[in-house]
């Protein structure tokens, strides 16, 4: 029997299949993760606060803890693309204000319809700028992304909150507040309970969304989107996804300052300032947990309360909270920093695999080696491998032939080997053939299928893998998050994919996050993550740059095994002679993005030209 | 006759825009040069033009200092601090760069702040260093002798700043420490000197900017504040590289709300920077859509 192990949160699939290591002990079926007890309190904290803000809090503070609220709600939605994909936008109070304004605009005075409208154009309108923003930052990111965000803030501050009709003019729109319950439960109170339960709802949901496998996907597309590609992720679904939920906690948070406040407050309340201040919360919370962010939002608003006896100038006071958050956040990163350090010290890394994992690791030593996977994790991949051809590839840059009329074919359970000096063209091929870069000519075929026009995520779902000379993983995310990343749009291949892990020896550390693995072990994991779908053709980039000769053997052992089973095709590009022609039945040679030569390995290795090039001399082709 | 009107009106429109892209270039120049030694968007510029602008108000109108010693006093002061954000920058060397970004906005909070409490409530124009009196009037438009001092002060700096990058060895270890700071270190190149040295030029430059502005725009920090976006988004269309192009940026910047400022008021308040706002958009759309393709090519 062979139990395939699913720690930190998924179910244990146990699979009674007789086969290959029939002997080997039962496992016990895991329990689900279980929360601990120390990363309750700031929850049960913050809470408290809120539970203590409607009965405790005098009236004027009950205020004050709603407007708490918004700025928390505005906070979680920056919190969103600030977390997952490292975007800074600097237009969260912009867009807060415009819901604010277009939710009194038509909820002015009048019923509860009036006021439902008011919120679906308030929040609507707020979204759909959002997503607008997370589409363009498909092709403008970071610094310029962020001085875009800024230029939206400055085009919404300058045009539509100079609209008299809109924002009501100095007095603004009233909006209907609910009626007091008695003389303790004032209008105040109500609002504050109202908001509270809207916020507390949110948390969840933003909680229960972390906590699935959407997580991963969203990480990887922000922190390394060539990684997302690898793994079939649509980016710009994600980016819209996260965009569009940035918005709506925007909006919502717009909706509820005017109702809060019984009308919005006035623009400079919603200025460029106020972005940054709104920014400021998840990043002094450490952008790890939604209860993080609500408890830096009670301190922002409390501060100006506390203080306001000293009568501190406001830039003053704005200039110190912001500090202070940046501070505390890089705080945090200096003990994170102090994790990483732990993977220069490979005792540590051997001391916490075997606390963590001693049993997966004791019975990997003890199983039997196992070439094909069990029978439930074969059955999830009936697809027949088909050939990649790659027919008068060209890639230009300007004038510079990167790749010049080259043709490549790996069929069904060939292995190619593509060999060349640095600059030869042999990635950027890769590149052309896995759709990371067009090809200026040529056309790209996966069995009868023209993939040519296809954008990579869509060429790795028709069924091509890739590794890459560096391994593209998400540093925060665990072994088994970056394993797992995308699995949720390529079906239940979970089972294969633990398989894998501990095939490749990794299972052990599959609940570690990344930034902490040596470099040896994040090769296994690219490669596990690309094994993992199954590719029909596998283009693997250097695999053993970096390892040691032990895990050369490893690696192309299990690599032959795997493939003898399942025959897909693959295709390699890789400096280590010895490696190749290990593993490597056919050869080319690239020289100036063009093909030397090509051909069986032993043909290949005898002509005089290729050694020619190993031996850097000029040879032309 | 109504087109000669409508030729007078549109020279005008001209006119004051290139002076106003002339007052973003001053800004530009110093967001260009801190940006390229360690690659920050330097958002103290406001918060130093301002402190700047403040110091040489003190300086002339309340210790009644001649104004050439005030323009010093000033541009003085904004060297030092710049210096000091530049000393901060260099312990900051494993922040995010978007953290530093955000950092150097909480000194232009900070300077705001200092600046609120020295100067007088109500908001007040300084003097001009070219003299409050003089000018001729072309077209519709009168020139007055501080506009012209601007903007040729903006184009000598620009020629020096692109000067020193291009032809000293000042500009080539400046460049090799944009490109690769620890590739850098390894020639022997002091890059902390460096770091402070262009941080404290940047400061200056703010500083020049706020004096130049001040008179104006008044002493507002608000008003300097976007006056420092608009000067932004002219040096992005440079790539926060160019001298040059940065200053081509934010004239162009400049004529776009003064030619399409003027047509667009007349639809309602606040649409006048309508035009403006969508010319820097596409600016930034397209500087950074040609980022990635380079980017893209390099890897």
């Amino acid at each position: 029997m062979i139990g395939t192990r699913r720690n930190g949160g998924d179910a244990v699939a146990e699979n009674d299949t007789g086969t290959d290591a029939g002997d080997a002990p039962a496992k016990e079926k895991k329990a689900g993760p279980t929360l601990p007890v120390g990363r309750l309190i700031l929850p049960a904290l913050v809470f408290g606060l809120g539970l203590a803000g409607e009965f405790v809090l005098p009236n004027h503070l009950t205020y004050a803890a709603s407007t708490a609220l918004c700025y928390g709600l505005v906070g979680l939605g920056l919190y969103l693309p600030l977390a997952a994909l490292r975007e800074l936008p600097l237009n969260g109070a912009a867009l807060a204000g415009l819901s604010a304004y277009f939710f009194a605009f038509h909820a002015h005075g009048g019923h509860a319809g009036k006021t439902v409208l008011g919120v679906l154009v308030g929040v609507g309108l707020c979204t759909a700028v959002s997503i607008a923003g997370g589409l363009a930052s498909l092709v403008v990111t970071g610094l310029y992304f962020t001085v875009a965000s800024l230029v939206v803030q400055i085009g919404i501050e300058k045009v539509v909150f100079s609209m008299g009709w809109l924002t009501g003019g100095a007095s603004g729109r009233g909006v209907t507040q609910p009626d007091p319950l008695n003389g303790f439960f004032t209008t105040t109170r109500v609002v504050f309970g109202i908001v509270g339960l809207v916020c507390l709802a949110i948390t969840l949901s933003v909680w229960r969304i972390k906590r699935t496998k959407i997580l991963s996907n969203w990480v990887m597309t922000g922190h390394q989107p060539d990684g997302a590609d690898a793994v079939g992720v649509r980016r710009w679904v994600q980016k819209v996804v996260i965009f569009g939920l940035s918005g709506l906690l925007i909006g919502v948070a717009g909706v509820l300052f005017a109702f809060a406040n019984g009308t919005p407050p006035p623009p400079p309340q919603f200025g460029v300032i106020w972005s940054v201040i709104f920014l400021a919360i998840p990043i002094a919370s450490g952008m790890r947990t939604a209860s993080a962010v609500w408890a830096v939002a009670a301190v922002f608003t409390a501060l100006p309360i506390v203080l306001e006896s000293h009568h501190i100038n406001p830039n003053l006071l704005s200039g110190s909270i912001l500090l202070t958050a940046l501070i505390a956040s890089q705080s945090q990163e200096a003990v994170m920093a102090r994790i990483r350090n732990l993977r220069r010290q490979p005792e540590v890394i051997e001391e916490i695999a075997l606390t963590e994992g001693h049993h997966a690791l004791e019975e990997l030593k003890a199983k039997p080696v196992v070439a094909s996977a069990p029978a439930a994790v074969k059955e999830v991949d009936l697809r027949a491998p088909r050939a990649l051809v790659g027919t008068d590839i060209g890639v230009y840059f300007g004038g510079v032939k990167a790749v010049d009329g080259v043709n490549v074919r790996v069929g069904p359970g060939q292995r190619v080997a593509i060999v060349g000096a640095n600059g030869a063209g042999k990635t950027t091929l890769f590149n052309a053939l896995n759709g990371f870069v067009p090809p200026t000519k040529g056309t790209v075929t996966l069995g009868d299928l023209d993939i040519t026009g296809m954008p990579a995520y869509a060429r790795i779902r028709q069924g091509l893998g890739r590794t890459f000379q560096l391994p593209r993983l998400a540093d925060i995310l665990t072994v088994r998050q970056n394993v797992l990343a995308g699995q949720a749009q390529g079906g239940d291949l979970i089972p294969r994919a633990e398989w894998l892990m501990e095939r490749f020896g990794i299972a052990a550390l599959a609940d570690i996050p990344i930034q902490v693995v040596p470099f040896g072990t994040r090769r296994k994991v690219e490669m596990v993550r690309a094994l993992a779908r199954r590719p029909e053709v596998l283009l693997i980039d250097e695999p053993v740059s970096g390892l040691e000769d032990e895990e050369v053997n490893e690696l192309i052992e299990v690599m032959l095994e795997l493939q003898a089973v399942e025959g897909w095709g693959l295709l390699l590009i890789e400096h280590d002679l010895r490696f190749v022609t290990s593993i490597a039945e056919q050869m080319m040679v690239m020289v100036d993005g063009k093909v030397l030569t090509e051909g069986s390995i032993n043909d290949v290795l005898a002509d005089e030209r290729v050694r020619q090039v190993y031996l850097g001399e000029v040879v032309p082709v | 006759m109504v087109v000669g009107v409508a030729a007078d009106v549109f020279e005008s429109a001209v006119i004051i825009g290139i002076f106003t892209g002339t007052i973003y270039a001053m800004m530009a120049l110093g967001i260009v040069a801190s940006f390229r030694i360690n690659r920050v968007v330097n958002l103290a510029i406001p918060g130093l033009a301002v402190f700047g602008a403040t110091i040489y108000f003190e300086m002339s109108n309340v210790w009644g200092a001649p104004v050439i010693v005030a323009l010093f006093g000033g541009v003085a002061v904004g060297a030092f601090i710049g210096a000091l954000l530049g000393l901060c920058n260099l312990k900051m060397t494993q922040w995010p760069r978007g953290f530093v970004m955000i950092f150097t906005l909480t000194v232009t909070l900070f300077l705001f702040g200092w600046s609120d409490k020295i100067l007088p409530p109500i908001q007040i124009s300084p003097a001009s260093p070219f003299g409050d009196n003089g000018g001729f009037k072309v077209a519709l438009t009168f020139v007055s002798n501080h506009q012209i001092g601007t903007f040729v002060t903006c184009i000598l700096v620009t020629l020096l700043m692109a000067l020193v990058v291009t032809k000293t060895r000042i500009g080539v270890y400046v460049r090799a420490i944009y490109d690769d700071g620890d590739s850098a270190a390894t020639l022997g190149i002091p890059i902390g000197y460096f770091v402070v040295g262009v941080y404290a030029v940047a400061g200056a430059l703010a500083a020049l900017a706020g004096i130049l502005v001040s008179p104006r725009t008044t002493l507002d920090p608000y008003l300097i504040l976007f006056v420092t976006i608009w000067a932004l988004a002219g040096s992005i269309l440079g790539g926060l590289e160019s001298f040059g192009i940065a200053f081509v940026g934010s004239i162009l910047v400049g004529l776009s709300q003064g030619i399409l400022g003027g047509g667009l008021i007349h639809l309602g308040p606040g649409l006048e920077n309508l035009g403006a706002i969508a010319v820097v958009a596409v600016a930034v759309f397209y500087a950074g859509v040609k980022r990635r393709d380079l980017a893209h090519i390099q890897t």
